[in-house]
């Protein structure tokens, strides 16, 4: 036992002060853009995940149903940039473990990016309050175009007023449960600026809920505007109202039809109401007024939460996709007797609450009615749920004053089925009705996997492309592989080709060469007899000149030749010899040499 | 670890007119001491537990004032809140215990033998008679503060410590979450059985987080000596028993508080205590002996006296009605207890008790035969 405390003390020694980040993200003009969010701040920790894992048996709220053991030690050393924790979000389901009859959702986030850093926790319990909407595979359908609501006009002998509201939260501020002061106050400044822009039938006035006057207070409370303090402990223990009244307000336009609640549990709470059933024109003014004021916060640089995976982002998980909930003030006195009300509603996907609200009784037979489901359906569409649902709500109210009977609607999920089928089904005998019953509902569990079917069809579609584009680089390679072999087989052959051509050469220059020697023979042949026929009779030529040469020489030298002869000239000197006078070099030779002209 | 105070770093990025609470329309303790240079030279500090000064502050912001008690508006998370935050709590323990100065000394005397008288408070006008006190175990943080793992290792810690006890001191443990619904009938028709504070005074602080986990009552066999865990302090220590024997409840108290004391100890885990502010509890109203000396006793002419709140204050005293703080008298059976928690001694603030009872219940007596009273009011203690 020393050992347990000794545990404790030594632990509590090394405790260190808490090491939070600090706003890193957050700039000087509080805008934040953040794409991806960093879980990684730590949290200070004393004690084991297990020490500190709440006691959930006998609690019944959506958090307490998907909180197990792995999760919290998975999750409990997280906070968001901020700083907010687990237990922070889970705090209000701990402490309100809840209603045997009344699943609540048991959390809130403190900020935009609890969705990320707590999303193990939070995506089961989104998917099991909002009928298996799966935030991680699937998108929500944002849609405020009033004008594809058809026949939104309620008959006013029945429905007494008509309301559509919503939240929306500022991007780069946290949520009530975790804001701080400052905060809180710059919420209610961005917002009230952005109010201050509205005109037309949307202009109005702000009236902050430290600084109202008592008349303005009591007027509001006429109205049925003014907010209280939360006193739900549900509301209470997530925080939200810390600091009351501090930055909290309400705003309204002159004509009192378009309401806005500043920092109650979310941000912003904008509500479009009138007396009456006139729901197209609520809805209308809805849409615009919630498009009037997103244009002007962006005009100072602001925007709202919102992502395609949850749509707004608003403080309590029941209220994400679009935070509406369409209702009306209906009178059904005949109905709401009818044992046959709750399933009814129930197929009509609404729900009944009293005329104060969540959490009230009924006055009389008046009834709230509104849409049940706020995530995975777009704002028109949840908005004409409620119109068609009242509009038959009130067919059965009157079919019954006129002692008719009335008809439990289909799920709509089944509006498909034909009438027909319904007008055979209701006289049949009871036994038979009971087997068929549970048919809608069946059916229903057939068409609830089938998102899920498709997705397991098209889940291997990847891999089946993969595969069938795997074996192709091996294809090529295949193809390619021979390709050198091909090329290797034809220049194989080239040398041979070659060869082939350059063989015959030696022969073709043989044949060519071959006749050369003889052609060259043919024509040196003649040759010889040729050079004889030419040299044959030189010798006896020069044997005609030369025989008669020394008989001349001798004339010669027994005449004497005159020194004037011209050379060349040819002086008879006897008839017996000619002297044929040669050139003068001769001469001056035969000068110098003391030779004379021959004779 | 209330809701949103924990990311202390975060705020700092924002100037300190933007953080400072809105306080004009408060009327408690902390409002009037709180100013904004106090709040931006506190606020970036931290107990080594992490307890900051908007945890420290937030039930004094939520809950502007009360109608007929100026509430103290703070609490503490740990012991060395009353340290890290001096600035902001010495002067409002000044200004709720009388001018206690921080450097003035605390005075613990438990010697029950030190009580003169108060064993004979008339039982026709004394109905019961009731001694609680708090303790808190060092090295753990405070009700507001705890984590789910640190307030069941003091549950676990304190039934250990009160298994031990014996003689007429041997007694059970009934954990909230876990008693029949037999045992809660029986707790609850003793008068034993607290519920989730209601209290927004105690809400906003933090306290009622996660209950009932590890909240639990532990009673004697006798039922005349009570503990309760983990509600607004880790220990609420009561001695009580119906009559006007003030001296035995007394003595009784005394002597179980030792001996819870020792056993604690010897698991090196004494109670947190100093010589400036005696007992360390949660609520800064609670310093010192932490001690509330009351009974129940009739006195319908003397409440409806003109000078009954006078004699009241003379005799430092206050009342209640008999369901406790918040509640009006029924059947002009009041609760007079003391008022003084700091400064004075367990003895002395029980013995003004015995002594101002026992006038009062003698002023009735003389006021019921037709006799004036004005005599008897006595000076200011």
């Amino acid at each position: 036992m020393a050992n347990n405390f000794a545990r404790i003390l030594s632990g509590k020694r090394n405790v260190g002060i808490m090491s939070l980040i600090g706003a890193g993200s957050l700039t000087a003009t509080f805008l934040l853009n953040r794409e991806h969010v960093t879980a990684g701040a730590q949290v200070r920790r004393v004690y084991p995940a297990s020490a500190d894992y709440p006691d959930l048996r006998k609690h019944n709220n959506c958090m307490a149903s998907h909180l197990t053991p792995a999760i919290y030690a998975k999750l409990v050393d997280k906070a968001t940039p901020n700083g907010y924790t687990l237990d922070q979000a889970i705090q209000t389901g701990v402490d309100n473990p809840g209603h045997p009859f009344i699943k609540t959702v048991g959390m809130v986030a403190g900020d935009e990016e609890s969705y990320e850093v707590f999303a193990d926790l939070l995506d089961p319990v989104i998917k099991e309050r909002h009928n298996g909407y799966d935030p991680q595979t699937m998108t929500h359908p944002t849609d405020l175009d009033s004008s594809k609501l058809k026949s939104g006009k309620f008959d006013e002998r029945y429905v007494l007023s008509s309301r559509v509201r919503t939240g929306r939260s500022i991007r780069g501020l946290s949520l009530p449960p975790a804001c701080t002061r400052a905060e809180r106050r710059e919420v209610e400044k961005v917002v009230v600026d952005a109010l201050a822009g509205l005109k037309g039938d949307l202009a109005g006035t702000y009236y902050s809920l430290t600084h109202m006057t008592d008349q303005e207070q009591q007027q509001l409370i006429d109205d049925h505007f003014l907010f209280d303090k939360p006193v739900s402990p549900l509301l209470t223990c997530s925080g939200m109202a810390r600091d009351w009244p501090d930055a909290r307000g309400i705003w309204h336009n002159n004509t009192k039809t378009f309401l806005i609640w500043i920092n109650e549990e979310d941000h912003t709470r904008v509500i479009s109401m009138e007396k009456g059933g006139n729901m197209k024109r609520v809805f209308d003014r809805f849409c615009t007024g919630l498009k009037e004021v997103e244009r002007l916060i962006q005009e100072k640089g602001w925007e709202f939460m919102w992502n395609e995976r949850l749509g707004y982002i608003l403080t309590c998980p029941s209220n994400l996709g679009t935070g509406l909930r369409a209702g009306v003030h209906v009178n059904l006195p005949k109905l709401s007797k009818d044992p046959r009300f709750t399933k009814i509603l129930d197929n009509l996907r609404l729900q009944k609450r009293g005329t104060g609200g969540v959490d009230t009784a009924a006055v009389g037979s008046t009834f709230d009615i509104s849409n049940l489901d706020r995530l995975g359906q777009s704002e028109v569409q949840l908005v004409q749920t409620v119109v068609d649902g009242v509009n038959y709500l009130i067919e059965c109210e009157k079919k019954l004053e006129k002692g008719q009977d009335i008809k439990i609607p289909p799920p709509v999920v089944l509006q498909l089925l034909p009438i027909l089928v319904q007008d055979v089904l209701q006289p049949l005998p009871l036994l038979v009705q009971d087997v068929l019953k549970p048919l809608p509902l069946l059916v229903q569990d057939v068409l609830k996997p089938l998102p899920l079917l498709v997705q397991d069809v098209l889940k291997p579609l990847p891999l089946l492309v993969q595969d069938v584009l795997k074996p192709l680089p091996l294809l090529v390679q295949d193809v390619l592989k021979p390709l050198p072999l091909l090329v290797q087989d034809v220049l194989k052959h080239l040398p041979l080709l070659v060869q082939d051509v350059l063989k015959p050469l030696p022969l073709l220059v043989q044949d060519v060469l071959k006749p050369l020697p003889l052609l060259v023979q043919d024509v040196l042949k003649p040759l010889p007899l040729l050079v004889q026929d030419v040299l044959k009779p030189l010798p006896l030529l020069v044997q005609d000149v030369l025989q008669p040469l020394p008989i001349l020489v001798q004339v010669v030298l027994q005449l004497k030749v005159p020194e004037e002869r011209v050379p060349g000239q040819v002086t008879f000197l006897s008839s017996s010899c000619i002297i044929i006078r040669l050139s003068s070099t001769y001469t001056s030779q035969s000068n110098r040499g003391n030779q004379g002209p021959v004779h | 670890m209330p809701f949103g105070n924990t990311h202390n770093n975060f705020k700092l990025n924002f100037k300190v007119e933007e953080e400072y609470p809105d306080l004009t329309k408060h009327n408690n303790h902390m409002a009037k001491v709180l100013t904004k240079d106090m709040y931006a030279k506190l606020r970036d500090k931290q107990t080594p537990s992490g307890f900051t000064l908007d945890d420290v502050i937030q039930t004094g912001v939520d809950n502007p004032g009360h109608p007929f008690i100026m509430t103290v508006g703070c609490v503490a998370g740990d012991e060395e809140s009353y340290e890290v935050f001096k600035d902001l709590l010495d002067p409002i323990i000044s200004d709720r215990h009388s001018g206690y100065k921080p450097t003035d000394k605390h005075k613990t005397d438990l010697n029950f033998e030190n009580l003169k008288g108060g064993d004979d408070l008339d039982p026709n006008y004394v109905l019961s008679s009731r001694v609680r006190t708090g303790r808190s175990i060092k090295g753990y943080t405070l009700p507001p503060h705890n984590s789910r793992g640190e307030r069941r290792a003091v549950e676990r810690l304190s039934v250990e410590a009160l298994d031990t006890l014996d003689g007429e001191f041997k007694g059970k443990y009934y954990p909230l979450n876990k008693m029949t619904d037999a045992e809660q009938e029986q707790l609850i028709a003793d008068h034993f059985l607290f519920d989730k504070p209601v209290s927004p005074l105690l809400l906003g602080a933090g306290m009622a987080r996660d209950w009932p986990d590890a909240r639990g009552i532990w009673h004697n066999d006798a039922k005349s000596f009570l503990v309760w865990v983990n509600e607004e302090d880790h220990l609420r220590v009561i001695s009580m028993e119906k009559g006007g024997n003030m001296k035995e409840v007394f003595r009784r108290f005394c002597v179980g508080l030792k001996r819870i004391e020792e056993t604690f100890k010897k698991h090196n885990h004494g109670f947190m205590w100093n010589e400036h502010l005696g007992y360390v509890l949660t609520c800064p109203s609670n310093l010192g002996t932490g001690l509330r000396g009351g009974v129940h006793v009739k006195l319908p002419k003397l409440s409806t006296h003109a000078k009954f709140e006078e004699i009241l204050g003379r005799l430092r005293l206050q009342k209640r009605g008999t369901g406790g703080v918040d509640t009006a008298s029924v059947g002009g059976v009041f609760d007079i207890s003391n008022a003084d928690r700091l400064g004075s001694s367990e003895v002395d603030q029980v013995q003004m008790v015995v002594d101002g009872v026992k006038l009062m219940v003698e002023m009735e007596k003389k006021l019921e035969k037709g006799e004036a009273i004005d005599g008897m009011i006595p000076a200011q203690k």
